[in-house]
């Protein structure tokens, strides 16, 4: 007999849920209760490494950098939520569309193929720039180019339902598409949409820094941590390392909190990994 | 009058089913014995237009299976050897009914169904529960035909016989024609009109 381990996978998973939970939330309300007017120009304490007063220090307009990370990552969060949110929408609709028949089947994963061709940064770049830069154009690309995977992920899932014999049944009783769509392939495709959306995020937040890291992406009076991270690079060589190293740590801090939170709740809704 | 007309099917090369003839009366059970590999459960699925078959047709009163049936149940229904893979598992049992139209109480009351089953899962009753519903759900669709591909083939004894007592009651009282197919050859001499050997 194997000793029971102290915490159980439940319990651990929940307050795993609930610690993610909270950095996200932290992050956001922090961004939002900072208000538009912070940080604000402060031309005397330039370039001040972290202190008490500045925890994440100033950068060259005396900004202060620990506002402007919680505006850029609440930026970055409310991008994330309107894009992944566009992305696992059209890999729904596409996979119930793909159960429809043969053609479209084939057509919905030709359209997916097109898509993974590519690399991923670079479609998105062209889409975000073709459609103008800006908030809707980095929207814009995220939101097109992040559904294949998912798609084919539910779509598989689609398939095994339809072909079952429970909904072979259920046409042979005269049901419609619509009927069968509706009621017995959409509750079996709800979780995996819900963690498939969840697990999405770090995805986006990290390629929405990425082009605007790179300039095509949000404009430089946003906050972002993209535009942080590209303005610190010419200050690295002068040793003002705290403008690229807060930043980027909470960058990844919020990404391993999407990351930990997706996988908690895809445990927790998994019912293979119920008696572990 | 269901009847199978030089039905043949193959999957691959080789004929699976060549020619086969047969004819199913209102009322009648016929069952159909064979070796596992004979092509029982292929001529089933083609009988309930599960399967369409390569030559030959299946015509139910004057009617080709397979054409319209748009929004209609077949009156063909085909009764699957493993209940609970035939039920949508996130669904209550009594929705699982409802999928078929409103269950009539006679027939719940003749085949045993409690009333305190219909807010259960399918996965809280067991395999002859299970089967109970499964046939309850294909009389309620107005079928005429019931094809029972080795309906009780997973039970005990007593529920073999409790179920085949309610089916052939209500068959006979309401002209429901019957194939029985099975690897019980007794079982089948016990209840079929006319009995097939492959």
């Amino acid at each position: 007999m194997k000793k029971a381990p102290a915490l159980s996978i439940r319990v651990k998973t929940i307050l795993r849920m609930m610690l993610s939970g909270l950095i996200l939330v932290g992050v956001v309300v922090g961004g939002l209760l900072i208000g538009e007017g912070r940080p604000s120009v402060d031309l005397l304490n330039r370039n001040t490494p972290p202190s008490l007063n500045h925890l994440f220090g100033t950068d060259w307009l005396g900004r202060d950098l620990l506002a402007r990370t919680l505006r850029g990552l609440t930026m970055s969060i409310m991008i994330g939520v309107i894009s992944v949110t566009i992305s696992a929408t059209i890999a729904f609709l596409l996979s119930i569309i793909s159960s429809w028949g043969r053609f479209l089947d084939i057509c919905v994963n030709w359209f997916i193929d097109m898509f993974l061709s590519v690399p991923h940064i670079v479609i998105l770049l062209l889409i975000s720039f073709a459609l103008g830069g800006g908030v809707k154009g980095v929207i814009a690309g995220l939101a097109l180019t992040h559904w294949p995977i998912l798609t084919r992920l539910l779509r598989a899932e689609v398939m095994q339902i339809k072909e079952s014999e429970y909904v072979s049944l259920s046409r042979q009783l005269g049901k419609s598409r619509l009927f069968i769509s509706r009621r017995h392939i959409l509750p079996h495709i709800i979780p995996q949409l819900f963690v498939g959306w969840l697990l999405l995020f770090p995805h986006v937040i990290l390629h929405e820094s990425a082009i605007t890291f790179l300039g095509f992406g949000l404009p430089a009076e946003q906050p972002s941590i993209g535009i942080i991270l590209s303005e610190s690079m010419q200050y690295l060589t002068a040793g003002l390392w705290w403008l690229a190293f807060f930043p980027g740590l909470a960058l990844l801090l919020v990404v391993l909190s999407y990351d930990l939170l997706g996988n908690s709740i895809r445990t927790f809704i998994d019912p293979y990994q119920v008696r572990k | 009058m269901l009847e199978i007309k030089n039905v043949s099917y193959r999957y691959e090369e080789f004929w699976l089913l060549k020619n086969v003839n047969l004819v199913i009366r209102p009322g009648e059970v016929i069952g159909l014995f064979g070796p596992s590999g004979s092509g029982k459960t292929t001529l089933a699925k083609i009988a309930a237009g599960y399967l369409k078959p390569r030559e030959g047709e299946v015509i139910i009163d004057q009617r080709i299976q397979g054409t319209n049936r748009e929004k209609h149940p077949n009156p063909v229904q085909l009764i699957w050897q493993h209940p609970e893979k035939s039920m949508n598992p996130r669904w209550r049992m009594k929705e699982v009914l409802k999928e078929a139209g409103e269950p009539s109480s006679e027939i719940l009351s003749v085949l045993e169904i409690k009333e305190e089953w219909l807010n259960r899962w399918p996965s809280e009753l067991s395999g002859g529960e299970l089967q109970r519903f499964q046939l309850a759900r294909a009389l309620i669709s107005t079928s005429q035909y019931l094809i029972a591909d080795e309906m009780t083939a997973m039970l005990d004894a007593v529920s073999q016989a409790n179920i085949w007592h309610a089916v052939l009651h209500l068959m006979k009282k309401h002209q429901i024609g019957m194939l029985a197919i099975s690897h019980d050859k007794r079982l089948l001499e016990m209840v079929s009109d006319r009995l097939i050997c492959w």
